[in-house]
């Protein structure tokens, strides 16, 4: 069975490009653009990876991820964050996300972390 | 011309007249009264004496030195013309005795009244002209002061009776007394030491303050201000200008958060771009097409660069403002060197990477070890295009962690060596052969001192470069 990756960004391009990475290299992937759902998408979908942008239109990524991280049902789930900000790592501390990517990065770098996280 | 003589003849000869009015008067009124009711003669001399004399002290003391002597000449005339009736008995002596005696004392008097009496004018001229002068020049440096655009400040050694100029009122956004002290100015307590500073005399040069104006606007000041100090080289006081830089640092604020903003909003459709690239890579190496192969790879090195562009100029921009944030943790130098290269080694199949590593725990921001790491490693990559070994090596000294990224190309030339840390400095004439923005060493060296490091150079041209940076071991 495919493992399963849940993408949270409201850029459509990365949605996209991340979506396409993870077929390419056998992930099943849900992505989804408004934080809002998470929860919800969460308990139907029940990902083995979460990867959180940290900058999110209206909310917070990194309240999203301490959310996450406090829930009962979701703190097992490894979380990847991404963000554009060299204060990432400072940032993923902070809200125990498992790992951190800064923008811009290249295919290996992601798949060796999400292949490390899920492992 | 002529009309002008007549009026200035006019006015002298009534000048001359009410200044003899008293002499002349004083001739009359003794004339009459002689002729008119004094019979005894010898007591009119002595009033004639005595009057006289009075006469022309009196003109002497109010008009001066010419015409008391022209008082005391009408006086001995008068004299003479008494004395030729023959009297002036008083003197005892002969009558032209007498005359000559009256004659002398009338003019010695005359004179040492009418000398004084200039002498005293004379004075007083001179220090009512200087003081006019005083207060025009007063006056002038006034209007001088309120002219310029930036506050001024003059006070006394103890900073005590301060005088400001009109723009310092501006600036501060209230009246200012016209004498002040220090504490007057309202300075906010995260500054004290600069009221240290000045109490203490010594100069402030650049001094940027931030405080809370009385319409409660936030207002940016700069402050250079220096003792006045005499030949004892005592200071005597202190004068200080104060600009007003607020807009100055708004543009700053709003270019900060505009390269901010930019970098960010750059950096996603990168991300996009390069995670595009590398799977349609994939598929085409699959494919063998060995000309499509080398556009999908060019196109990658491309956007890496884009990348790294956009990277480089929100670190500037962060420098620049001091907001390049420092995470300091405690790693192992040697490690993180070891993935940087792993990373690194891909990029080139011309080059050897070799390193020569001693176990190092540092403390430091790892993120932006690996950052300086990459780029002294790249810049030797790029630098030395014909290949070749380039050799990394980690090495414990006394209380530092030194690193040394030798490669074995084109070298740096010897004026070249300081300037190649400055921003945006490109090595002359090579610029188009190494193509970037010249801004990567400005960065590390930056980075490697925030973190209590050093970075140096060792370079001769055709040879190859050595760089060197150290960064703090960690406590045990």
């Amino acid at each position: 069975m495919k493992n399963k990756i849940l993408i949270i960004d409201d850029d459509k391009s990365i949605l996209g490009a991340l979506k396409m990475v993870f077929e390419e290299f056998d992930f099943d992937s849900e992505s989804i653009s408004d934080a809002s759902e998470t929860f919800e998408i969460i308990k139907k979908y029940k990902p083995d990876l979460i990867i959180l942008d940290v900058l999110l239109s209206g909310v917070n990524g990194s309240e999203i991820c301490k959310e996450l991280k406090t829930n009962e049902l979701t703190r097992n789930i490894p979380v990847l964050l991404l963000s554009a900000h060299s204060s990432v790592e400072q940032t993923a501390r902070d809200c125990k996300a498992e790992d951190f990517l800064s923008k811009p990065f290249n295919i290996d770098a992601l798949i060796g972390k999400v292949k490390k996280l899920i492992n | 011309m002529q009309f002008k003589l007549i009026k200035l003849l006019r006015t002298r000869r009534k000048n001359l007249i009410r200044s003899q009015t008293p002499i002349i008067l004083t001739c009359v009124i003794l004339e009459i009264l002689n002729y008119a009711f004094i019979k005894d003669l010898s007591f009119f001399d002595y009033v004639v004496f005595i009057t006289v004399i009075l006469a022309v002290i009196y003109t002497s003391v109010a008009y001066g030195l010419k015409r008391g002597l022209l008082s005391a000449v009408i006086g001995i005339l008068y004299g003479d013309y008494v004395g030729s009736k023959g009297t002036f008995i008083q003197f005892n002596v002969t009558n032209e005795r007498g005359m000559l005696l009256f004659s002398v004392l009338l003019l010695l008097m005359a004179t040492v009244i009418g000398w004084l009496r200039n002498l005293i004018d004379n004075a007083i001229a001179r220090e009512i002209a200087a003081k006019e002068l005083a207060e025009e020049e007063n006056r002038q440096l006034a209007s001088i002061l309120n002219q310029l655009p930036i506050g001024v400040l003059v006070a006394d050694k103890n900073a005590r009776n301060i005088k400001a100029n009109r723009m310092m009122e501006t600036i501060i956004g209230r009246k200012l007394k016209n004498s002040m002290e220090l504490e007057d100015f309202r300075i906010p307590p995260q500054y004290s030491n600069l009221k240290v500073t000045i109490r203490r005399g010594k100069a402030v040069k650049n001094f940027e303050m931030e405080f809370v104006r009385p319409d409660k606007k936030i207002a940016f000041v700069r402050i250079d201000a220096a003792p006045i100090k005499d030949k004892k080289n005592k200071v005597i006081a202190w004068v200080s200008a104060v600009m007003d830089i607020t807009e100055r640092k708004q543009l700053e604020n709003r270019k900060d958060e505009f390269i901010n903003l930019a970098s960010h909003e750059l950096k996603t459709p990168i991300t996009s771009l390069k995670l595009y690239m590398d799977v349609l890579e994939k598929q085409i190496r699959n494919t063998n097409e060995k000309k499509s192969v080398k556009i999908v790879s060019e196109l990658q090195e491309q956007i890496d660069r884009l990348g790294t562009l956009v990277i480089d100029l929100l670190d500037v921009s962060r420098i620049q403002t001091g907001k390049l944030a420092i995470n300091t943790t405690d790693f192992r130098l040697d490690s993180m060197i070891e993935d940087a290269l792993e990373v690194l080694k891909r990029t080139t199949a011309k080059h050897k990477l070799i390193l020569k590593k001693t176990p190092a725990t540092v403390t430091a921001d790892r993120y932006r070890t690996y950052q300086v790491m990459t780029n002294l490693v790249t810049n030797a990559i790029k630098y030395s295009p014909a290949g070749g070994d380039i050799i990394i090596s980690v090495k414990k000294e006394k209380n530092y962690a030194l690193v040394s990224v030798q490669d074995f190309g084109i070298g740096i030339e010897k004026d070249q060596q300081d300037k190649i840390f400055d921003r945006l400095y490109q090595v002359e004439g090579k610029s188009s052969t190494y193509p970037g923005l010249g801004l990567g060493l400005y960065i590390s060296k930056q980075i490697v001192k925030r973190n209590k490091g050093k970075m140096w150079v060792e370079s001769e041209t055709g040879k190859g470069s050595t760089f060197y940076f150290t960064l703090p071991l960690a406590n045990n």
